[in-house]
């Protein structure tokens, strides 16, 4: 197997065949943060594309210092928190336009399709909805951790943010999902007994 | 150590990222502290059921034809020349990091100077409806006396309608002159309180009034962005969802209710009306 950094410097100059080749070895797991972050399969498919076009147009700006994979994941939180935002505001806008609704909540643009609905069980809806409360950086801390296995240290480089600052929004995601968790606890089966 | 102590190491204790030493020290703690065992237990138990979460996964199809996808996207990126998009786009690369201290030091300077400056003769103009007025409703109950979510409910859309009526009064030559910043700052004061108190107001009977704060908390989101410069007609957007939700005369309706059951709380024969 070719070195990673081998194949970013034949990339960086202009080699396809070496892009592609990371590309290959890291689709899985950047769909896989995206899905994280974004909770569904279409968004997670579009958002973890757009990681790897962003890519390829900064490639030249790589550094070879840092791990491709940690690049790869600031540049899906970067997207993410635009599609975030975006979709917050279409959200607000829909809400806005919606005469006579207004017990309608921004969440509840932001739920599971029917497929999904259909294909996971019930717990896992509860799961999506706990994750659905986090904001932005608390998602990502945790998901980062949780789901990446990313050391508070490497999540406080992906994201630019203090390590102390990981830890608290880590402290307070970690709340948020006890809390909203507790109310499933019952149809989950984890009451204390 | 002490339990808020404690907590601070909570996190590196459940993915495993304390050093012995540390580690040590927390165990210590919790062999004494049933609060902090039973605090650190829940948020274990919660962290266990999120690791039950799955993802759905594209089929093989999706990834054997994941680069022909992707390659025609990089082919139409690169003619629109949308891949150029910067990876950090906050951050220059012939920027260093200490400038930022440096220019964010300087916002809290300007904004001091700045609140100094322009606001500190609170009665002149629009400015003096942004503050909370001794007037005869809710918003004047002092603190101390506003003990019940739904009071400070009242107040809170008071201190909303001053704002709104601020804004629904500006003419356009004194807004492009002055600016909507104060008022943008107030609208972003207002959105954080509401939050907390749609959240609070749970009875049955508060259902109309957290409605209310929601619809409120749209036109105030909309006021905090709207950007003014030239040709946005700012006002006129505010003033537009103002009118259409009818802001202003639900929050009249609401301190109407307030008043007649407190009126009928103080005379409990008095007949309440129905129909508000």
């Amino acid at each position: 197997m070719i070195d990673e950094k081998v194949l970013i410097d034949r990339a960086q100059r202009g080699d396809m065949e070496a892009f592609r080749e990371l590309v290959e070895r890291s689709k899985i797991k950047t769909y896989r943060l995206a899905y994280d972050l974004t909770g569904n399969r279409h968004d997670a498919e579009d958002l973890s594309q757009e990681v790897f076009i962003r890519a390829y147009g900064a490639l030249k700006g790589f550094r070879a210092e840092a791990k491709w994979t940690t690049w790869l994941y600031r540049i899906t939180m970067n997207i993410y928190y635009d599609h975030w935002r975006m979709k917050s505001k279409r959200a607000l806008e829909y809400r806005d336009n919606l005469e006579g609704c207004s017990t309608m909540t921004y969440n509840e643009q932001t739920t599971p399709g029917p497929d999904r609905k259909a294909e996971a069980g019930v717990m896992q809806e509860h799961i999506d909805r706990a994750l659905e409360t986090l904001s932005p950086q608390e998602r990502s801390v945790f998901v980062l951790r949780h789901y990446h296995d990313l050391p508070l240290k490497e999540i406080a480089g992906t994201m630019k943010i203090a390590e102390g600052s990981v830890k608290s929004y880590l402290f307070r995601a970690i709340k948020r999902l006890q809390k909203e968790l507790v109310f499933y606890k019952t149809d989950l089966g984890l009451e204390e007994r | 150590m002490t339990c808020e102590q404690s907590r601070k190491y909570f996190v590196q204790s459940l993915y495993d990222e304390l050093d012995a030493g540390m580690r040590q020290t927390l165990d210590d703690h919790l062999a004494t502290c049933n609060t902090c065992t039973a605090e650190l237990g829940k948020m274990r138990e919660a962290l266990s059921v999120m690791t039950r979460r799955t993802r759905m996964e594209p089929d093989q199809a999706y990834w054997t034809g994941y680069w022909n996808a992707l390659s025609a996207k990089l082919m139409e990126a690169k003619n629109s020349d949308r891949s150029h998009v910067p990876v950090d786009r906050w951050r220059p690369a012939s920027m260093p990091g200490w400038a930022y201290g440096v220019a964010a030091l300087l916002l809290v300077a300007i904004g001091i100077y700045a609140g100094k400056t322009i606001f500190s003769d609170r009665h002149t103009g629009s400015q003096s409806l942004l503050q909370e007025q001794p007037t005869q409703t809710a918003a004047s109950i002092p603190a101390s006396t506003v003990d019940s979510t739904g009071e400070q409910a009242l107040a809170y859309l008071e201190r909303s309608r001053n704002l709104l009526i601020g804004i629904t009064n500006l003419d356009e030559t004194h807004h492009n002159a002055f600016g909507l910043s104060r008022h943008q700052e107030v609208s972003r004061e207002l959105i954080t309180q509401g939050s907390v108190l749609a959240a609070s107001l749970n009875k049955p009977d508060q259902q109309l009034l957290r409605l209310l704060i929601q619809d409120l908390q749209i036109i105030l989101l909309q006021l905090a962005n709207v950007e003014v410069t030239p040709g946005v007609p700012a006002v006129q957007l505010v003033r537009k969802g103002v009118n259409e939700k009818s802001i202003l005369l639900k929050i009249n309706l609401e301190e109407m209710r307030a008043m007649i059951r407190k009126s009928s709380k103080q005379n409990p024969e008095a007949k309440q009306p129905n129909n508000l």
